[in-house]
């Protein structure tokens, strides 16, 4: 073995270690809140460069009525902690099937967002949307879904406990913001966010969203369950993932309005 | 033409209002049973699933009840939640921390939902990917009944719509190709028949990342408009639009050829189809219009009704194409369109006003469109400018009055959210009548006018506005829709309010109203004032 590939090999182990998120090479606790909610931004939303999953959502409101939502999601990563692109296409419920919505993800200005209606086979543009508003009906907010940019918010390291960090995070900006700030548990090892708690002006929490199942799949800790609630009114969202699936080398060719058309089965499949 | 909208000659005053009625009552009948039932089952029992109704409940269970499911998967799933992430961190702190006290909170039976959920996937094949196939069956069952409010000496039907229709949806989708149908059956009141329409049997085909193809019968829809079409000469379904019906049937099918080719961020594509399909435009059974030959509204009561006009020839060389060229540059979208074809709506005559039985129909003269849109992300909202030259090339003179002037139609919109779940969408639209003069000139001794009907005609300018305003409410199971057309010059206006709302999930009721007025019986809204009708449409999903 000469030098040249030696150094290759030393090259590519940094790398691999350096792209897992529960690298074990920790010397000690992180001190700097920014940097653990930046790589907890990673490892939720960013993990490997892509990656497909079937989302599956509960509603359950104040009386008890429960809706569901399932749908696939295909995602490509243009620069982990930046821009995104996601395919979204829905399967239930079933007056929505195979209505797609096409997002690109930015993090300076608004995403680009477009809407397929299989029924009017009509593809729309989608004007920007309060981030902070239902998800297709659920409980969740847009911003849940697609990570809030941590350069929004101001963020204080609270607590180091044995396995958490506790980091809480002060919007920069209040437009558009219905809370006062919120509190992230973030574990330790796989900087995946356990527990997160919104509280408003009056210092009460009011909206709740656990990790409930982290799942590993292919080497990357995964949320796989999730619950969502709303404490004022009592309703809530639970959300399981499931079929996913990392670094499938999805194309960024995919990622065009023909595809909400005739989504690709390829990657959906 | 498809015996589809309004070819029979059946419908006769009197009964048909008798008969909407009938059908109404049962849809409405059937579908309020169905919701109660709905009902109850959310209600009675809030947290279990609806399938696990039959088997003893484990109650409020943690990780050791998990011998009491029947299932050996759910219990499984049970013991992974209750050890945590096992898998995620090989330490023994996290999973609890995680995990341990959310489990807890929430039922376990809550989340044994998901696991029902999954066995019923594979059942009909949905999202298995083992599988080379995938099969979905879904549709709807829905009532819809429109009676007019205003009264109407033309048409002698008080209502626009009474019927009880039921769509199937069939998918099989392959990696690289797949088929999909759409079909509906209605017994309509109005007509007093049964109707079937397919709108969608087509199969698609993709050969690698560059091309790709969807033949046969399907709907098809460009351009940057909202309820506004300058490039996409498609077939309409005029009918259905002003009675209530869902947006989807605005757009009426076609037997076409579609084929598509992308090349990096450019898309080019050409649409085929061999015989010509006219708009389902309205022709005074259902709906009553302005007929400018007689100077009067034409409805029901009309012995000239259902206008029957003269098609082209069922021939190739009548087949109409449309292309489309489609690319980015950064966040603005650019398009190039063009079509070859006929005017989609009976605008021309088959020939020089003559005394029966030599007198003309009404007919399609030939049209060629070329257009362009823009589209672009602009301070929060979408702003969309697009333009189309109506080539009328058979009268490019605009001499002859049997056949339509050539137009210059553009428009200008912008959209945008004002606040949370409240989007506004405003539009501004012109038509420009070229040759107008030649149109309106009176007619030199012995020969033909340019127009038969100059003062019916829109002005050389026509102008429309158009506001949309839509607000989500209760986590968006309730919409509250107005969409308002306006012309200032030809003083009329079309409102369209709605409210739709989900009841239970797969149970939707939607009540609105399609409200016409004009000044003159001759504008294009204002022809249509004595259909103004108030609906209610209930649909239950499958």
């Amino acid at each position: 073995m000469n030098s040249v590939t030696k150094t290759w090999l030393a090259a590519l182990a940094a790398a691999i270690l350096l792209s897992t998120p529960s690298a074990p090479a920790e010397a000690g606790d992180l001190k700097d809140a920014a940097a653990i909610v930046n790589r907890a931004n990673n490892a939720q939303y960013y993990t490997a460069n892509d990656g497909r999953a079937l989302v599956r959502m509960k509603i359950v409101d104040d009386k008890g009525r429960s809706q569901r939502r399932q749908f696939a999601v295909l995602r490509r990563d243009i620069k982990d902690g930046g821009d995104q692109n996601y395919l979204v296409v829905f399967d239930q419920p079933a007056d929505v099937r195979n209505t797609a919505f096409l997002v690109k993800k930015h993090t300076t200005k608004d995403d680009d967002r477009w809407l397929y209606l299989p029924g009017l086979d009509l593809v729309k543009r989608i004007a920007a949307s309060d981030e902070r508003t239902s998800f297709v009906g659920t409980h969740f907010f847009y911003e849940d879904i697609s990570g809030r940019h941590p350069s929004e918010d101001k963020h204080e390291l609270l607590e180091t406990t044995d396995s958490e960090y506790v980091v809480k995070s002060t919007p920069k900006s209040s437009k558009g913001i219905e809370f006062a700030h919120y509190t992230v548990r973030i574990n330790k090892q796989t900087f995946l966010p356990s527990k997160v708690e919104y509280v408003n002006a009056q210092g009460k929490v009011y909206r709740r969203i656990e990790t409930v199942k982290v799942d590993t799949v292919q080497g990357q800790p995964t949320i796989t369950r999730l619950k969502v609630s709303d404490l004022e009114s009592g309703g809530y969202t639970l959300s399981d993932v499931s079929n996913v699936q990392y670094d499938l080398g999805i194309p960024d060719d995919i990622f065009v309005e023909g595809s909400l058309r005739n989504p690709p089965q390829k990657w959906l499949r | 033409m498809k015996p589809t909208i309004c070819t029979t000659k059946q419908c006769r005053s009197g009964i048909p209002s008798l008969r909407c009625l009938a059908v109404a009552a049962l849809v409405f009948a059937a579908l309020a049973f169905a919701s109660g039932a709905f009902a109850q089952d959310a209600e009675g029992a809030p947290s279990a699933t609806e399938e696990g109704a039959g088997e003893p409940d484990a109650g409020p269970s943690t990780a050791a009840d998990g011998e009491a499911k029947a299932e050996p998967r759910a219990e499984e799933t049970l013991q992974v939640e209750a050890e945590g992430p096992v898998d995620a961190a090989e330490s023994a702190k996290t999973p609890e921390e995680l995990a341990g006290d959310v489990a807890q909170q929430t039922g376990d039976e809550d989340w044994d939902e998901f696991d029902d959920w999954v066995e019923e996937d594979s059942g009909d094949g949905g999202g298995s990917s083992d599988k080379a196939w995938g099969f979905q069956l879904g549709g709807f069952v829905e009532g819809l009944v429109a009676p007019r409010v205003v009264q109407s000496g033309a048409s002698a039907n008080e209502f626009v719509a009474g019927e009880a229709r039921f769509r199937l949806n069939l998918d099989a989708t392959h990696e690289i190709a797949s088929a999909r149908f759409r079909g509906d059956v209605y017994a309509d009141a109005v007509d007093s028949r049964i109707w079937f329409d397919i709108r969608d049997a087509s199969i698609f085909v993709r050969g690698g990342n560059w091309f790709s193809m969807r033949f046969g019968r399907q709907v098809l829809t460009w351009g940057t408009g909202d309820f506004l079409f300058l490039n996409d000469l498609f077939p309409k379904d005029f009918n259905s639009f002003f009675i209530g019906r869902a947006d989807e049937y605005l757009k009426a099918p076609s037997n076409s050829i579609q084929t598509t080719f992308m090349m990096k961020k450019v898309g080019l594509d050409l649409i085929w189809t061999p015989i010509f399909e006219p708009d389902r435009f309205i022709n005074g059974e259902r709906l009553s219009f302005f007929n400018p030959l007689t100077g009067e509204i034409q409805g029901d009561r009309s012995p000239l009704s259902p206008l029957d006009p003269t098609f082209p020839e069922k021939r190739l060389r009548n087949g109409t194409v449309h292309g489309r060229l489609y690319g980015s540059a950064g966040p603005v979208e650019l398009a190039a369109y063009g079509y070859v074809g006929f005017w989609p709506q009976p605008t021309a005559l088959s020939g020089p006003l003559a005394p029966p039985p030599d007198a003309p129909t009404a007919a399609f003269a030939r049209l060629a469109v070329y257009g362009a849109s823009v589209r672009a992300p602009v301070g929060g909202g979408l702003i969309n400018v697009e333009g189309a030259f109506y080539d009328s090339f058979d009268d490019r003179a605009g001499t002859d009055p049997t056949i339509p002037n050539s137009q210059f139609r553009g428009l200008a919109g912008y959209e945008r959210e004002l606040f949370p779940k409240f989007q506004m969408g405003l539009q501004y639209y012109l038509e420009y009548t070229l040759k107008y003069d030649e149109l309106t000139a009176p007619a030199p001794p012995g020969e033909e006018p340019g127009s038969y009907w100059p003062e019916y005609l829109p002005n050389r300018f026509r102008h429309l506005i158009t506001l949309r305003l839509t607000q989500l409410l209760l986590m968006d199971n309730l919409e509250l829709s107005l969409f308002t057309f306006f012309s200032p010059d030809e003083l009329d206006t079309y409102i369209r309010p709605r409210v739709t709302y989900k009841i239970a999930e797969p149970l939707a009721i939607v009540v609105g109203a399609n409200l016409m007025f004009g000044r003159y019986d001759y504008t294009f809204f204002g022809q249509l004032k004595e259909n103004t009708n108030v609906y209610v449409r209930l649909r239950y999903s499958f």
